[in-house]
Parts: C-alpha cells; sequence; structure tokens
C-alpha cells in the first residue's frame, strides 16, 4: 500500500530508511529464531569478513577509505559488547546500505526530468567525448529517431493503471538503462524506478540521469548477507508502495551476445513476497504484472570486451586475448557515429505482460493459461486457505517466471541484419574447419581464410528464408531489411554497419572474398541467432 | 490431516493407489471414463477388470464425473495411458485451480512433441505444484499389499510432503526426490531393457547376460537423461535400478513378455495380439530412437531393438552387431564430482 502518496523526496528517503532497516533487523531475529547456530556476531563478522577482503583488494579511493573507516570501527566494537549492543551495531550497517542504495528518485520529478532527457543525452556524450570532436555528433544526435519501439503499449499503460508493473528487458549494454529511459518517457509509460550497478554512476551525467530517473545504486561487489537482504527489502518496499520497478533479469550485461537461457532472476524474486504481503494487506491493487522486453543492436558497444570476457572465463588457456588497440572514447565515438549517420536502430520491443508465475496477462489484467481459460490466481500463494510467503514454494515460482522470461525474449528477439550475415559467414568458417574446436576457430582470421561472396551470399539467403520461416510462426521478429530485402542488400547493408565500427574487421570484403580479421566479434554478433534451430536451413 | 484425493483412471495402478489412501481414511474420488464401471465398482467394491479378488476401502467413491473428482480435491493422481494423456489433462484444466497439487504416474513420452506427462500437465492446465510418481510398483502386489517403495519428484517440497503423507503406511513407502524429468525418464526407459531381458530369457541366456544387459541399459537410460538435463545419480535410485531389476525381471511384465516372444521367434504384430495389452517400450523406441541423432549421444541397445523391431534386421544380426559395440568406460559419470552430476 502507497503510504507517502506524493511525499516529498526528504520524507520518502526517512520513510525507506526506518522501514526497510525494520524489516531487515525483523528478518534476521526470525533467522535467529530458527537457527540456533546463527548469532548476531557470526552475521556481523561475516559482512565484516567479506567487506574488509574486498577494500584490501580494492584501490584507494575517497569512498573506500571512508568504508575502511566505517569498518574497522564495527570491527573493534563487535565483540566486546552484548547482544543489545551488537544489534545497535547490526543497526548502523544495514542503515549506512539503505543510505547509499536509496536514490532520489521523486515521481513528480520524473516527468520535468523526462522532458530534458534527449538533452541530458547530448550531455553524456559531451561530458565523456572532447567537445570539439564530437560538435558534429553533438548537433545531429537524436536518439529518438534511431529509437524503434514496439509492443501492445496500450496493454502496458492500461496494466500500469491496475496494478505494479516490473520491467523486466534483456541487457546487453550499459547504453540499455539510457535507451529504455528513453523508451520508456517515449511510450508515455508512467515512471519506474530500478536498481542500476554502481559503475553507471561514475559518469557525473549519467549518474545525475539515473538519480532523477527513479534509480537506486546496485553494488555488485557486495556479496555479504546484510547487503542482499538489505538490497532485498528494498527493493520489496519498493513494489509495495506500488512504484513500477525496472529489474535487469539477466544480472549483469550479456556477454556471449546471445538470449540469455538461465536468469540470475534475483530482486524479480521479491515479486512473490510482495504480492503475498499486498493480499495480507487487502492492498486494492495487490497485482504485479511483468514486462519482458527486448533490446536489439545492430552493433554493441562493448562488445569486444564482453565476447573476451566470456571467451576468458570459459576457455582459459585455451583462449588468447589480443591487446586492445583503441580506448573506449573513441569506441563510442565510433559506436555513435554508427547510430547517426548509417541510421543505425536500437530496437526496443515490449513483450506481452506476464503474472509472477509465468502466465500470459490480459489487458484487464486477467491472467490466463495456455487455453487461454482464466485463472485465479491468488490461489497460487494460498497456505492452508490464506495468502502466505512459503519461501521454497515462491522460489520455485520465480524459476517457472524465468522460464517463461526466457520463451518470451526468444519470441521478441529481434533479428537484423549484421546478426544474420555473422550467423551466415560463421557457419561458413566452420564448416570449412570441421576439425577445429571454437578457440582455434576463433584465431582462423585475415584474408587467406576468405570464402566466396556468392556462398555466403547463397547461404544468406538460405537463413533469410529460415528466418522469415521462424517469424511466421512467431519463434522471433525480423527487422525490415530481412523481410523485404534481397540477399545482396541485406549483405550490403550489414557491411556497411560492420565497417563503421570495431575498425571494421567484424567482416571484410575484399575482391569478391569474405573474411574476418576479428572471428571473436564475429562470433558474438552470430550468437544473437543462438537457440534457434536455423542450421538446417543453411544447408541445400 | 484427513484431505479430499481424484485418481483419474481407474485402471489396476489407479485402484491400488486409491486405496492405499482410502485405507488411510482419505476421502478418494477414483474417476472411470465409463459410468457404469463407475457403478459396478461403488456396488461391489471391486474393480474386477483389472483387480480381480482384491476389495478396495469404503472411502474410495467410483465416479465418471470430472468435475466431482477435482472439484476441492488437494491432490489429483493421474493414472491414465500416454497416449490419453494430454485430453485428460486439457479437460482437467477446465476445473482445476492452482492451489492444487496434480501428480502424474503415466510412464510415457508423447509422440510428436518428445514431451513428458509434467511437461503436458504444466502446457494444459494453470497448476504449476506438479509431480511425478515412479517406481517398482507392480499393481497387483501392492493391491495384495505386499511391501513396496515408490518415489515422488518434485520441484516443490509441499508436494513432495504431502504425496508423502498421503501414500506411505504399513506396507508402501515413499521417497523424494526433486528431479522430475529424471524419475519420469527412468519409468520410461526402463521398459525398453525390460524387452531386451525377456528376449535373451527366452534365447536361454544366461544370468550373466541378464547382469549386463540390466547394467548397460542403466547406462544408457542415464547417459540419455544427463543429456536432457536430469541427474545421472537419480537413476541409482528406486525409480532407476529399482523400477529396472524389477522390470527386467518379472514375467508379470508386458515388457518382459513381449521381448520372450520375440526371442522364440515371433514378429512384433503376434507378440502384441498374443498379449492383447499395450507394451510402452515398444513405442519407446520408436519414439527415441529418431531423437538420438540430435541429443548427440548413442543407446546401442535400444537402436540395436529398433533395428530388429522396425528395420528388418534379423536377431543375430543385431546380437552380433551388440557384441561389437566398442568398450568404453564401465561407468560414465564415475569421474563427475557431485556439482557436475547436478
Amino acid at each position: 500500500m502507497n503510504l507517502l502518496g506524493n511525499a516529498p523526496s526528504r520524507q520518502r528517503r526517512d520513510f525507506y530508511l526506518s522501514e526497510v532497516s525494520e524489516r531487515v533487523l525483523a528478518e534476521f531475529k526470525e533467522d535467529l529464531k530458527r537457527d540456533s547456530f546463527l548469532s548476531l556476531e557470526v552475521i556481523i563478522n561475516d559482512a565484516l569478513y567479506q567487506e574488509q577482503d574486498r577494500l584490501k583488494r580494492e584501490k584507494s579511493t575517497v569512498e573506500n577509505e571512508d568504508a575502511r573507516r566505517f569498518w574497522s570501527d564495527i570491527g573493534r566494537n563487535f565483540l566486546n559488547g552484548d547482544d543489545a549492543e551488537r544489534e545497535i551495531l547490526l543497526r548502523r550497517i544495514i542503515t549506512r546500505y539503505v543510505e547509499e542504495i536509496h536514490g532520489s528518485f521523486n515521481p513528480r520529478l520524473h516527468g520535468m526530468v523526462a522532458r530534458v532527457v534527449p538533452w541530458l543525452l547530448k550531455g553524456v556524450l559531451n561530458k565523456v567525448s572532447p567537445a570539439s570532436v564530437l560538435t558534429w555528433a553533438s548537433d545531429k544526435l537524436s536518439l529518438e529517431d534511431n529509437l524503434v519501439i514496439s509492443g501492445p503499449l496500450d496493454e502496458i499503460r492500461s496494466l500500469a493503471g491496475k496494478g505494479t508493473l516490473i520491467m523486466a528487458p534483456t541487457h546487453s549494454s550499459n547504453l540499455d538503462s539510457v535507451a529504455i529511459g528513453m523508451g520508456l518517457y517515449l511510450s508515455r509509460l508512467p515512471p519506474f524506478t530500478y536498481g542500476a550497478g554502481l559503475n553507471l554512476y561514475t559518469n557525473p551525467v549519467i549518474s545525475y540521469f539515473l538519480n532523477n530517473l527513479g534509480a537506486y545504486k546496485v553494488d555488485r561487489r557486495k556479496k555479504n548477507e546484510i547487503y542482499k537482504t538489505t538490497l532485498k527489502q528494498y527493493a520489496t518496499l519498493s513494489m509495495e508502495q506500488g512504484e513500477h520497478n525496472l529489474f535487469f533479469p539477466g544480472g549483469t550485461r550479456n556477454r556471449r551476445g546471445d538470449i540469455e537461457q538461465h536468469l540470475k532472476l534475483g530482486l524479480l524474486g521479491c515479486g512473490v513476497r510482495v504480492y503475498v504481503r499486498n493480499l495480507v494487506n487487502a492492498n486494492p491493487k495487490p497485482d504485479l504484472f511483468v514486462v519482458p522486453v527486448n533490446l536489439s543492436y545492430g552493433l554493441v558497444l562493448e562488445a569486444k570486451t564482453l565476447i573476451e570476457d566470456y571467451l576468458k572465463e570459459e576457455g582459459k588457456g585455451r583462449f588468447i586475448r589480443a591487446r586492445e588497440k583503441k580506448g573506449s572514447l573513441m569506441r563510442m565515438l565510433d559506436f555513435w557515429r554508427n547510430l547517426t549517420r548509417m541510421h543505425s536502430k536500437v530496437h526496443l520491443h515490449f513483450g506481452e505482460p506476464i503474472d509472477l508465475f509465468g502466465n500470459r496477462v490480459d489487458a484487464e489484467g486477467n491472467s490466463r493459461d495456455n487455453r487461454h481459460r482464466v485463472i485465479d490466481r491468488k490461489k497460487y500463494v494460498l497456505e492452508n486457505g490464506r495468502p502466505a510467503h512459503v519461501p521454497q514454494r515462491d522460489q520455485e515460482y520465480t524459476r517457472e517466471l524465468g522460464r517463461s522470461l526466457v520463451q518470451a525474449y526468444l519470441r521478441n528477439n529481434i533479428i537484423l541484419s549484421t546478426h544474420a550475415l555473422s550467423f551466415a559467414a560463421f557457419h561458413l568458417i566452420r564448416k570449412r574447419n570441421p576439425a577445429f574446436d571454437l578457440y582455434r576457430l576463433l584465431r582462423t582470421e585475415g584474408p587467406e581464410t576468405g570464402i566466396e561472396k556468392a556462398t555466403v551470399l547463397l547461404s544468406l539467403g538460405r537463413l533469410k528464408s529460415g528466418l522469415i520461416a521462424l517469424a511466421d510462426l512467431g519463434r522471433l521478429q525480423i527487422d525490415s531489411t530481412l523481410k523485404e530485402g534481397d540477399a545482396e542488400t541485406l549483405f550490403t547493408t550489414a557491411m556497411a554497419h560492420f565497417s563503421t565500427f570495431h575498425d571494421g574487421r567484424t567482416l571484410k570484403c575484399e575482391r569478391g572474398k569474405v573474411y574476418s580479421e576479428d572471428m571473436k566479434l564475429l562470433y558474438y554478433y552470430r550468437n544473437h541467432l543462438d537457440h534457434y534451430p536455423l542450421e538446417r536451413y543453411l544447408e541445400p | 490431516m484427513k484431505q479430499k484425493v481424484g485418481i483419474l483412471g481407474g485402471g489396476s495402478f489407479g485402484s491400488a493407489i486409491a486405496d492405499i489412501m482410502g485405507n488411510g481414511g482419505h476421502d478418494v474420488r477414483l474417476w472411470f471414463r465409463r459410468p457404469e464401471a463407475a457403478e459396478n465398482f461403488n456396488q461391489t467394491r471391486e474393480n474386477l477388470p483389472y483387480l480381480p479378488g482384491v476389495i478396495l476401502s469404503e472411502n474410495i467413491t467410483g465416479t465418471s464425473s470430472l468435475t466431482e473428482t477435482i472439484t476441492d480435491s488437494a491432490v489429483i493422481f493421474f493414472c491414465v495411458p500416454s497416449p490419453s494423456f494430454r485430453e485428460t489433462a486439457k479437460q482437467v484444466g477446465d476445473h482445476c485451480d492452482p492451489s492444487q497439487i496434480l501428480i502424474s504416474t503415466t510412464k510415457g513420452i508423447e509422440e510428436g512433441s518428445f514431451k513428458l506427462m509434467t511437461e503436458i500437465l504444466r502446457e494444459e492446465t494453470c497448476c504449476l505444484q506438479i509431480g511425478a510418481l515412479s517406481g517398482p510398483n507392480l499393481a497387483k502386489e501392492i493391491a495384495v499389499k505386499m511391501p513396496s517403495g515408490t518415489v515422488i519428484a518434485s520441484r516443490f517440497e509441499r508436494v513432495n510432503r504431502t504425496v508423502q503423507e498421503l501414500l506411505s503406511g504399513p506396507y508402501f513407502r515413499v521417497y523424494s526426490n526433486q528431479d522430475v524429468h529424471g524419475v519420469e525418464l527412468a519409468g520410461v526407459l526402463k521398459n525398453v531393457y525390460a524387452i531386451a531381458t525377456g528376449l535373451t530369457a527366452a534365447l536361454k541366456m544366461g544370468d550373466n547376460t541378464r547382469g549386463m544387459l540390466i547394467t548397460r541399459g542403466l547406462a544408457e537410460m542415464s547417459r540419455m537423461a544427463a543429456c536432457m538435463g536430469c541427474n545421472p545419480m537419480t537413476f541409482l535410485g528406486l525409480a532407476g535400478v529399482g523400477d529396472l531389476v524389477t522390470t527386467c525381471s518379472s514375467p508379470l511384465s508386458r515388457n518382459y513378455r513381449v521381448g520372450w516372444l520375440l526371442g522364440e521367434g515371433k514378429s512384433l504384430q503376434q507378440a502384441m495380439e498374443e498379449i492383447g495389452e499395450v507394451a510402452e517400450g515398444v513405442n519407446t523406441i520408436r519414439i527415441v530412437k529418431p531423437k538420438l541423432p540430435e541429443l548427440n549421444i548413442r543407446m546401442h541397445i535400444l537402436e540395436g531393438l529398433h533395428a530388429l523391431l522396425f528395420e528388418g534386421v534379423t536377431l543375430p544380426t543385431v546380437l552380433e552387431s551388440l557384441m561389437a559395440v566398442p568398450q568404453m568406460e564401465d561407468v560414465e559419470f564415475a569421474r563427475l564430482t557431485e556439482g557436475e552430476a547436478k
């Protein structure tokens, strides 16, 4: 139930501070009651150990120095006192975390801020790049023109008035937050609050933008139970207050370039608990609706570092990392140049809303089963006839929701020309080198590995038919170039994009031969088409 | 706590578990497709076609009404044959609600979709608290109260706990597992190896042969399950080894009998006609074999039976090729750590 209404942000902050602290404390007290081996000492000691260990590994910053002082103070005190004193220490830690997590989100500010979003975006660029280099971009830049929004927006707007929305986007780039912020504004959707990774706050303009658009800070380096519980209770309270929330269920940015198959779910798991509390408290709008959102980029700003991180982790000794040749500033410039000059688009697709149990929700807010029969969804959470939070059961419900989200992401995945060409080209290179494992294949680069353009076009044409067939079955989405253009047009469009970014190394075409100078990038972009039965279309 | 329970399917297994729960004092609705079968049962308390001579609990009410069976039942057991499973589930979907627990006791894979029965329940109903019951459970033995055990598998602790409370008794034990698809696959695949052991028994091959067939069958089953995301360790339990050993040793098993008749030189059609009932193992061989390239695994015994039953290959040739299969590691999963096995 929203206890705050349109309360000023100071009042909201105080409310969160006291309410979240009380809830976290209460949760730990419950744990202590249940588990006789657990004690306040153990709980605090675990956090102390993890935080000090983390701070030892991190470099000295003003924030870290402050944290070091804080934790050594906790360390000095927690062994001396009794349980009452330890509770005061626990409260101090929780309060520090809530203050850190809390953003300065205020729904009333949102409208005003959203109006200046385009200006802020220009600001983002100008702040991170020398103004002289970017003057041209700044003048021409309008993300509005480069953002293609699709999906059942009327339905989602209607549901926003009937319950609390949870926006759950795929996550491949740090620009996702910006693109979604913009997309929400352009779609006339209400303000959302979301947990943004601390790394996004390093840029002062993005930081300002995030704060005002309703972000709170999530610090993934902190893995201790006190922090995780505080974060969960914070998100829970926010949803209980009827604030629409945005979570990236994949956790961090997807490093492989495909549609995530195993979501971490994290804060999304608070949804069922909120729903139960809303029912217990007879909240007139107890429902929560999850909206899967697909973000699709023809080119991804951080593609190179993402895929290299992935390969390093998976391949270990088998992966040899090349040295990064270009600074992040120049990469950003190339990216924006591609976006503006090439009329490149960022595709944002809002999927059909689902409930917390993975069922489709209609425009009236009814949950429907696969045969469109209405489901009495509150019965999912009944225990002996009354709504109750049962952790193990609710965890399973969230897994089910995760499964439905993955299916929705696959269905709503928008395939662009760069993905299709990468998939076809990678397939041909792999076919030519059947004995190579992935890591050796990823070193098969350069003009001498080139494949006849005519062969690539043939494969691309076949792949296009496969993609159209799958799109007709509703298993994925394709953009207009794929729908209307022939293989040659598709090839030309994709190559034009590739030539403007990653130094043109992803794919090159010279003297009638197509080759890659960076197979890792080719692999990254082809992965966007993973998890579909497409290989069979590539063969005659 | 006494509960209302619905059982769909008045065959031998449905009746046997109805009796356990009825004897536990629970209010059991046993659904028969034909109204006259329900009426006969209510008058005589005997399920004459399937469990002749066994008088079942007074707490069981026979009915042909799905609504009556489902409404207010805390748990609904599906004991219908796999070909009619989806249709029954679809009808149940009209009446059930998300607070109810659905349990599949049917062992089968759906032709075409390659789906397991719990997957069909998820697709055709709004229920999520779903489980599978499987184990060495010859209905005729349970009905006469011979000690037996089974496995209930669900991701939901509540489902496992509830079914354990409902079915455990002086002659029936229920063990729990979370690997739902593993338990289901074990129940499906063991029939294949029952055919193989029946066949070799008819050929007067010895106990060594049977021991090897059962063990290598177990290896094939767990190999397939692991590549479908299940835990191969599940196959060491009652639903795996337990059921496999029972089915491969019992002349009561239809699949074993089919194998025996094939070993005597009968054709598949002759064997099926002689038995007069469905032998699920034959269907399983037919459905699983074409899926193997996609799964990227070999199941030599299953493939050999497919060649014999559907490809016109003679029995000596099949046996010869099976004995020529490359000899790999004995226990494929022995080197897996616990984490990897999951």
